[in-house]
């Protein structure tokens, strides 16, 4: 049961006084309070005789006493002697330091000293933090305060996924199972509650964590679920999950280079819900820019050689690197820098050419085939985006591929999407069935790293999302582990920050903090498990403490 | 609304605005001891060679003995100079108080100090010389309640005798007289209540030799005082008298002075200097050591002296009682026990500040 008693009294003094965005409060002895608690504080009214209420959010906490210095300490205990027993006990208080967040009658006078401080009830919370009136609610986790009050949080819709605003990023150091969990909480949440226009698209690069998210979590308890119920939702696993694979040529293994349980992965092809994808040289040779995105090319001459390559007619990949690698022999004679192949020099493809063939040794490289379908069920990834349909999950799988590949893919299928969404695409009546949607990535800072140079296809892929994602209904949830690593302009273009625990060095030497107090930094520090800063624009304080359940589906050990 | 100055003149009386000129010094609230001379041992049996050691502090967890703890304090300003009847004086206002606090760790947590609000007063106070005629005193009254933003209460004060002496210092004394009285009147109602008992005893800051309060001695049946400082140069002894500084000056830690009998309207009190630091510490001789002070009740007592265990055990609760302290925040911090210190905070913060009741004229 929420308190309503006073836990403390407002101190304005010559030093510290109050004012319209910051005050401060003694607390009593028996409060137990901590920062990101709300409270509420009697004020003036602009009705005579009335009272207003100003709420406010606890930022710091700090303990002070009437010793002058750590001399009065020393002297106090018999001049140094440790073990010496003082009979009375020092006048102290806790004085906690608080964001001033609201007024209910919008009055921005500083409170007044000697005011008492009570516990926000959670109407007041809710109204203080800016959770009320929310248009499209979309839960978000649950607040929880020191005297017990629980509410659920819930994002506005339309700045999540648009079209006020769009994005969320997360961050946060690895192994608190925290970045991902959440996003995957914040899917759940969109296919509970906006299953009709919403589609997402998840790219699993750990392991094999999000290859069986249409099956319940076993380990879940009744307290687990009921934290689920807290944040108005049900605790159940993803609906309509389509799994795209890295295609392998080994049948022992299903065809498939995923390290997906055999059972897992059987059961999703008995169910016809599993797919490998690969690329053919007619798809596959126009999507090579993408194939080099991590290779420094301050020339650009690497991007040069792709679009050439998109216009050579082979059947297959190897006729393509033999085309490739003839490029890279000198020919007497032939003109400098006229004609297209003469525009690009020889040493350009040479290295072009070691990078090609190393590149695409990969089994995603493979012919179309026509036998074993079944066994083989090989997808291009065109057809990646036929499944991605409103209150569809589709999880492509890119874990087991090297850094560049995985990068391609990506950039393949978030360039596609973008295609579709800009009636671009081949398939023109996708445009306005694919609905909007979400794009999981996770270490985002391999895909639009920060700037130090010029800026690659697929960074320029990502950026375009971003930026203009918001009207086109391709909304990006990206997460990484410091924010530092992610490109500025990708970052600027969230409506909504997210950040897990993250480690001090990354917090003292990256200026993405600066918003946040000295004490929330802190925080930042040594969050728990399951508990982050939420930041959106919707909220009416700078961050709020959230936490969020244990997810619902299944997660291999 | 108008201010003190301007009702004054309202009734007739000359002023003329003087500024506000605070006439508190430092730490002058301890009775000045120069009225009760210190006569002869009043122990029995007196310790060999006129000091013992108390046996060290009290184990922690003995329950203290010292349970309420009272400070009186004033303020006195020079707020204007007025003219009556040919003589020119200066109008003296205080703001006068005491203040309670009861102390129960258990009860109260945190430094487990609660005021005791029913005994704790603060007072604004016109002292005006007994010579503007009681016609005139009460016109002021009467002028002053009706009309002034606070209450105050005039004290007239008598100069019948004392020429030689000087207004301030006779209004400042009649300042410290009103204090007096409410720092009795709060010991005896505490006492008059039941609350002070022989383990719940009450420690009144200074000395218990009250001038001119009428009080039933038996309500200080448990009530000490403790002072700060004394004046070292009061003689004490049997036979051959020696200056208390002399004394003083050679206890150790722990150590005390045998208890000294001095006679005070008709009763006896028993007086001894305790050293609650340790000497190499303090910057002169006589630093840490307090001035304690008990009215003898008993017939035994008023007979042949106080029993010297009796004298051990409060000895030893004093001593218990000298950390933790306010040093840096109070250059008496060696010998303010630190109860006394948060009483006398609890009352000065109670005080009007001097710019707020410099506007009252």
């Amino acid at each position: 049961m929420p308190k309503q008693d006073i836990i403390g009294r407002v101190t304005a003094t010559e030093s510290k006084p109050t004012s319209t965005t910051e005050l401060r409060f003694w607390v009593s002895d028996e409060t137990i309070l901590r920062p990101f608690d709300v409270v509420k504080i009697p004020h003036v009214s602009k009705t005579k005789g009335g009272a207003s209420e100003t709420y406010a959010i606890v930022q710091e906490l700090e303990h002070i006493t009437d010793a002058q210095g750590y001399l009065s300490g020393v002297v106090s205990c018999d001049f140094g002697d440790v073990n010496a027993t003082p009979r009375n006990f020092r006048l102290g208080t806790t004085v906690a330091t608080a964001e001033v967040l609201c007024n209910s009658e919008d009055i921005e006078m500083p409170v007044r000293d000697g005011q008492p401080v009570m516990w926000a009830d959670s109407d007041g919370v809710a109204k203080a933090l800016g959770l009320v009136g929310i248009k499209q609610p979309l839960p978000a986790g649950y607040f929880s305060m020191s005297n017990d009050v629980e509410i659920p949080i819930q994002f506005e819709g339309d700045f999540v996924v648009g079209p006020e605003g769009a994005h969320v990023n997360i961050s946060g150091i690895s192994g608190l199972a925290t970045k991902t969990s959440y996003a995957m909480f914040l899917m759940s949440a969109l296919q509970q509650k906006r299953a009709e226009d919403v589609a997402m698209v998840i790219f699993n690069v750990k392991g094999a964590d999000l290859l069986s998210i249409d099956k319940p979590n076993p380990d879940m308890t009744e307290a687990d679920a009921a934290e689920w119920t807290k944040c108005e939702l049900v605790a159940k696993p993803f609906q309509n999950v389509t799994y795209f694979y890295p295609y392998s040529k080994n049948e022992q293994k299903l065809c498939t280079q995923s390290r997906v349980s055999r059972q897992i992965l059987q059961d999703q092809i008995d169910k016809g819900i599993a797919h490998n994808y690969f690329y053919d040289i007619e798809g596959g040779k126009q999507k090579l820019e993408l194939l080099f995105a991590d290779v420094d090319d301050p020339q650009s001459t690497m991007e040069q050689c792709a679009a050439k390559v998109g216009e050579m007619e082979v059947d297959d990949w190897a006729d393509l690197i033999e085309a490739v690698r003839k490029e890279t022999e000198s020919k007497a004679g032939r003109p400098v820098g006229k004609g297209a192949s003469a525009e690009i020099p020889v040493v350009s493809w040479r290295r072009f050419y070691r990078f090609l063939r190393q590149r695409t040794s990969n089994d995603i490289f493979d012919t179309v085939t026509s036998t074993k379908a079944d066994l083989r069920r090989k997808k291009h990834t065109s057809d990646i985006v036929k499944h991605i349909r409103p209150g569809n999950v589709v999880v492509i799988d890119i874990q087991p591929l090297p850094d560049y590949l995985q990068c391609m893919v990506f950039g393949d299928v978030v360039r596609q999407i973008l295609d579709a969404k800009l009636g671009d695409s081949d398939d023109i009546s996708q445009t306005e069935e694919i609905g909007r949607v979400v794009i999981f990535a996770d270490e985002l800072n391999k895909y639009a790293p920060k700037k130090d140079g010029n800026e690659r296809a697929l960074t320029r892929t990502m950026l375009e999302i971003t930026e203009r994602g918001r009207s086109l209904g391709v909304v990006l949830f990206g997460a990484e582990q410091f924010r530092s690593g992610v490109h500025q302009r990708v970052l600027g273009n969230c409506s909504t920050n997210v950040l897990g625990r993250t480690n001090s060095v990354e917090i003292s030497s990256s200026g993405d903090y600066k918003f946040l107090t000295p004490a929330q930094r802190a925080a930042l520090t040594r969050l728990p498990k399951g508990t982050l800063l939420l930041q959106h624009a919707a909220f009416s304080t700078s961050t709020i403490k959230a936490r969020f359940p244990f997810p619902a589906y299944l997660q291999p050990k | 609304m108008p201010n003190i100055i301007e009702l004054l003149k309202n009734i007739g009386i000359t002023c003329n605005s003087f500024g506000l000129v605070d006439l508190d010094r430092a730490g002058s609230s301890e009775w000045e001891e120069n009225e009760a001379p210190i006569e002869r041992p009043f122990e029995d049996p007196p310790p060999a060679g006129g000091r013992r050691n108390v046996g060290g502090e009290c184990d922690p967890s003995t329950k203290p003995l010292f349970r309420y703890f009272i400070d009186g304090s004033r303020k006195t300003y020079r707020v204007a100079d007025l003219e009556h009847s040919g003589h020119y004086f200066p109008l003296v206002a205080a703001q006068i108080g005491v203040a309670v606090c009861e102390r129960d760790f258990d009860a109260f947590g945190g430094c487990g100090m609660k005021p005791v609000g029913s005994e704790s007063e603060v007072i604004n106070a016109l002292i005006i010389p007994s010579y503007v005629g009681d016609s005139d005193i009460d016109a002021i009254r009467t002028e002053v309640g009706a009309k002034a933003r606070q209450k105050f209460e005039v004290i007239p004060y008598s100069t019948l005798g004392k020429q030689d002496k000087s207004p301030l210092d006779l209004a400042m004394a009649a300042a410290m007289e009103r204090m007096h009285d409410m720092e009795v009147q709060a010991a005896c109602n505490l006492a008059k209540s039941g609350r002070l008992t022989n383990d719940a005893m009450l420690v009144i800051d200074g000395s218990l030799m009250f001038r001119n309060q009428k009080f039933d001695i038996v309500d200080f049946r448990n009530v000490i005082g403790i002072a700060k400082k004394f004046k070292p140069d009061f003689s004490v002894g049997d036979k051959k008298k020696i200056d208390v500084g002399s004394v003083v000056r050679k206890l150790g830690y722990g150590e005390r002075t045998t208890v000294f009998k001095r006679t005070f309207r008709s009763s006896n009190t028993g007086s001894w200097f305790l050293r609650i630091r340790d000497p190499k510490m303090m910057p002169n001789a006589l630093g840490g050591v307090v001035k304690l002070e008990l009215f003898a009740l008993e017939d035994v007592e008023r007979e042949s002296g106080f029993d010297p265990d009796r004298v051990d055990v409060i000895s030893r609760h004093v001593l218990s009682e000298r950390n933790v302290t306010p040093y840096g925040a109070d250059d008496r911090w060696a010998t303010h026990l630190y109860p006394v210190y948060l009483t006398e905070q609890y009352l000065k913060s109670r005080f009007m500040s001097a710019v707020a009741f410099k506007g009252m004229f």
